[in-house]
């Protein structure tokens, strides 16, 4: 009991000891906030990320799932977080979206923006017994009746959504005429597929893996400008049909507004450090996760470019306020 | 007894102003583009099932009221071995559930702003003594439970729990 | 052969036996605290995992999620605070059982059980996997939505306290689910403004507010007060002989378990309701039900593990989670280089059977362990009682607040709690209620989805041969349900003599 006592007394001090200078950041554990639950990407990958941080920057990063609400409640919280770089956060591509959706106000400008680490495209499925062997008959078929072809891969206004929104578009129809089967999100669409309920699924390659190596379905076409490193085979969007495209899941790490530079440095600079290590890139190698790199300004600009084209995809598919 | 009927009353007139309540907010909802369903139609199926079976059971409540005769078939059966209150326990709010839920609404004001360590610590003391603890036993073992809860969520799970202002 | 003995030699040494006896102890601990679950302590584990070889991190997960699940029927039994949405289905009788005096016996029919039942499941893992998965396959939103109602009837079923009461909680139950932004359209409902309230209510707190905190206001209340007695000193005294009695009912739970626990997404929360309200259906004394009788506890117990263990088939064969555990398991398989898929089973058989072992010991451990638990939770009743409220206070505050990291956990638990104490003093169940917003969800989603792919009509619900045999026996339940409860004629005869 009294060494009970003695150990709270003793961690009160250490604790209060932290206070607010930053000249060692950090001197206290930091709590990094992921918006999304345990068993997705950005939860697997916020954890890799927090352990390697702990590695270099000696006090333990602890991940807290603050889940709900198609990511807002988990973004509201890293912005609204005081800004001491003691609560720093994962953050997704759903903050592209927000604003021009109008679901929340939100948007990259609300954070003290680290690092982007990983950005995938979406990939277009069928089921193995589908009639459209190749991306091009598949698009013939969308030319003729974009309502006739029943896609899914996750909710009404999501990244997958507006991927195959920005395809439609790109076949030079109006995206709202595209026929979008909300889901819950990649495992319940990719499930509707396999049970030959729909007829495409929008996902992305670390969901489908198994279902592809089964047999059970086939990938046609990457969504992105360059091929996947895993499936070269795959051809990617612009070059099978012509079709540029700017829309992909991207994560990073960021803080709220108004971190103080030395400590956002500090964190780009563990970053810069981590991604360029080999057991980061060969555990995201092995989850199947491209890494992608962009540090500070880089990483704003990245967000502005992303913006401008979910931005787009939004207004064609009529979702947008 | 009529007090129980009155209840019942009560709450199936309750249930049938949220089912009302339901369907007026989901009227507001709006159906995207494209879309067979909306975001209202599950809860105003909802809210239109709450006011039927409310009503179901306000009514039920009241011809029994005015029968005054006890229900025979669905109740003698649980109360063998269920602590389901019978019709002579004491009210509903008795002091014990009202200092309960004073003091757990206070620690919800109070433990983001002075810390769970603090804030805990009075709670449990509040409580062990509305249970008939004693002051030394309750402040004794307060002091233990709190500051090996704290330990235990926030170094062994990893669960920062509110560190207040020390 | 070969493949079988290579997985011995992967799992029959020193650094994976222990890692399955540390990761078992850590999933107990964590299983047996109110409030944490499993995949809270999945997640905490997979940092460690990244310095483990393959085998040993798997099977930490494993271990570890098992025992956590299993755990948490003990606080269920004890002090009325389920662990799963699957153990609330039952942690009536488990209560009940506590409070005459037989804690042991409860404890010990759920850990049993629950070996049983995963072991069941196991050997539906090692000879039906593949089969299992390639039917799973074939359930798509039509299914599933018949499915998940046929399974909120099973909770209407179970209640006491007539069909009026158990709708009612069933409907508020789905309201809470509607609360906070619509998964599929990202429409927000009922938020009024609150950030919070978008993120929804979760059913942790949901869980321990109706039931621990509602058991704390009403054991303050005075009143009929139960008598807690020191359980046995042999907490497993009885069990073999309760488990032989219902040996029937031990076996359908197990087969019910493995069948719809295959299914990614509903597995393990639904089957323990259905094998529940089979159990009782089909009953000689279903009027025991709820209040301490084995019966319910035996099979609905079973299941849950079967459940558990067959919930990795669609996962290992076909890389689809079925839940947060399952997910997180994946990403360990995917990171250790063991990607799910039927090359699992056929190109690196040795792996697949690694993994079905670490199940059996897994499952085995659960006697050893529970026995200890069982033993250590006799003196939780040796506190006097002031102390224990107490402390069960302040665990129904941490765990409330440990799921999200937010006091609005706590405050949903509070509000719920005294929403429950009200609703249970006029016969009310909260089991419904709790299944309602477990299932809530899936229903109304599996619904949008399937009306957006028929387009509208409703003969799209019938037009699959799944499909359609379950809508049938759904609606045939609700038939039957309906005709069997006067309430609703004579209140209409009633109606109709004073209107004419």
């Amino acid at each position: 009991m009294k060494r009970l006592t003695t150990a709270a007394l003793a961690a009160i001090a250490f604790l209060t000891a932290g206070g607010a200078a930053v000249a060692d950041y950090p001197e206290r554990p930091v709590t990094v906030i992921v918006p999304w639950s345990a068993g997705g990407g950005t939860d697997a990958t916020g954890r890799i990320i927090a352990t390697m941080l702990e590695e270099r920057l000696g006090q333990p990063f602890n991940v807290v799932n603050r889940t709900g609400g198609g990511g807002i409640v988990g973004h509201t919280a890293i912005k609204d977080a005081e800004p001491d770089g003691y609560t720093i956060g994962i953050i997704t591509t759903e903050l592209s979206m927000y604003d021009a959706v109008g679901s929340a106000d939100l948007t990259h400008e609300d954070y003290s923006l680290v690092a982007l680490y990983n950005a995938d495209p979406s990939a277009v499925f069928v089921k193995a017994d589908s009639d459209f062997q190749t991306i091009e008959d598949l698009a013939d078929a969308v030319r003729t009746d974009p309502q006739a072809i029943q896609a899914s891969g996750a909710n009404f206004g999501g990244v997958n959504h507006l991927s195959w929104v920005s395809m439609v578009q790109g076949l030079g129809l109006d995206g709202g005429q595209s026929n979008w089967v909300p889901t819950e999100g990649g495992a319940p669409a990719l499930q509707l597929l396999a049970s030959g309920a729909i007829d495409v699924a929008v996902v992305q390659f670390p969901e489908a893996q198994a279902l592809l190596e089964a047999g059970e379905i086939r990938a046609l076409a990457t969504l992105g400008n360059e091929p996947n490193p895993r499936h070269p085979d795959v051809p990617p969007i612009n070059e099978a049909l012509g079709v540029d495209f700017a829309i992909a899941g991207w994560r990073g790490l960021g803080g709220p507004e108004g971190m103080p530079e030395d400590v956002v440095a500090a964190l780009t600079d563990a970053m810069e450090d981590i991604l360029a290590s080999d057991s980061f890139r060969s555990q995201m190698g092995q989850l199947n996760y491209g890494v992608v790199w962009a540090g500070g300004a880089d990483f704003a600009d990245y967000l502005e470019n992303r913006a401008e084209a979910f931005g787009a995809a939004i207004s064609s598919a009529g979702i947008g306020q | 007894m009529r007090q129980a009927r009155a209840a019942d009353t009560i709450i199936g007139l309750a249930f049938v102003a949220l089912g009302s309540g339901i369907i007026f907010v989901a009227s507001g909802f709006r159906t995207l583009p494209g879309m067979v369903v909306g975001s209202g139609l599950f809860p105003t199926v909802t809210g239109a099932a709450m006011i039927l079976f409310g009503l179901v059971m306000a009514l039920e409540a009241a011809r029994m009221a005015r029968r005054f005769d006890p229900p025979g078939d669905s109740r003698a059966t649980h109360e063998v071995g269920s602590d389901t209150p019978t019709e002579d326990t004491p009210p509903l709010f008795y002091r014990y559930t009202i200092a309960v839920t004073l003091a757990l609404s206070a620690l919800i004001v109070a433990m983001p702003v002075i810390g769970f360590l603090a804030t805990g610590f009075a709670f449990t003391v509040f409580a062990v003594k509305l249970g008939g603890g004693s002051w030394i036993g309750a402040i004794l073992f307060s002091a233990i439970a709190v500051v090996s809860l704290y330990f235990v969520f926030t170094q062994g799970l990893r669960v920062p729990l509110p560190r207040g202002p020390f | 052969m070969d493949a079988l003995k290579l997985a011995a030699g992967l799992v029959f040494n020193v650094e994976t036996l222990t890692v399955i006896v540390v990761a078992s102890a850590f999933g107990l601990f964590v299983g047996a605290m109110p409030g944490l679950t499993a995949t809270m302590a999945a997640a905490l584990l997979v940092p460690i995992t990244f310095y483990m070889d393959p085998i040993p991190a798997v099977a930490a997960i494993i271990a570890c999620t098992a025992m956590a699940i299993t755990a948490g029927d003990i606080p269920g039994a004890l002090l009325r605070i389920p662990g799963t949405p699957a153990s609330a289905a039952y942690v009536d009788d488990a209560h009940g059982l506590t409070r005459h005096g037989k804690a042991g016996l409860a404890i010990g029919i759920g850990i049993c059980g629950a070996a049983i039942g995963g072991l069941f499941g196991f050997a539906v893992l090692m000879f039906a996997a593949p089969m299992l998965a390639r039917f799973a396959l074939n359930f798509s939103s039509f299914e599933y939505f018949w499915l998940s109602l046929l399974g909120l009837s099973c909770a209407v079923i179970v209640s006491r306290g007539g069909i009026a009461k158990g709708i009612l909680s069933l409907l508020l139950g789905l309201f809470i689910a509607q609360i906070g932004l619509d998964p599929l359209m990202g429409q927000p409902r009922f938020t009024f403004g609150f950030s919070e309230l978008v993120g929804g209510i979760s059913f942790i707190p949901a869980m321990i507010g109706m039931f621990a905190l509602a058991e704390i206001l009403r054991n303050g209340r005075g009143g009929v007060r139960a008598e807690r007695q020191v359980p046995v000193a042999n907490p497993f005294a009885g069990v073999g002989q309760t488990l032989n009695r219902y040996r029937m009912n031990l076996l359908r739970g197990a087969a019910t378990g493995s069948v719809i626990g295959a299914l990614p997404g509903v597995g393990g929360d639904l089957a323990a309701w259905i094998s529940y309200s089979v159990a009782k259906r089909t009953s000689k004394t279903p009027e025991k039900f709820g209040t301490g009788h084995p019966e319910g506890l035996v099979e609905a117990s079973a299941t849950n593990n079967a459940a558990l263990s067959s919930s990795w088939i669609p996962a290992m064969v076909f890389g689809i989670p079925g839940d947060a555990v399952t997910a997180i398991a994946i990403g360990v398989l995917f990171m250790k280089g063991m990607e799910p898929g039927p090359q699992l089973l056929t190109a690196n058989p040795h792996n697949f059977y690694a993994v079905l072992l670490v199940f059996v010991i897994a499952n085995l451990l659960l006697l050893p362990f529970g026995y200890l638990a069982a033993k250590a939770a006799r003196h939780i009743f040796k506190v006097p009682k002031s102390y224990l409220d107490a402390a069960i206070l302040l665990f129904c505050i941490v765990g409330s607040y440990s799921i999200n990291n937010t006091m609005f956990g706590v405050l949903v638990m509070l509000v719920l709690g005294v929403l429950a104490y009200i609703l249970q003093s006029r016969d009310f169940a909260i089991a419904p209620i709790i299944l309602g917003i477990v299932l809530g969800p899936l229903v109304e989603q599996s619904f949008t989805t399937s009306m957006t792919i028929a387009r509208g009509e409703i003969v799209g619900f019938f037009e699959r041969p799944i499909a359609a045999t379950l809508g049938v026996v759904t609606i045939l339940t609700w038939i039957v349900m309906i005709a069997r409860t006067t309430d609703v004629k004579r209140l209409l005869r009633k109606r109709k003599a004073n209107s004419g």
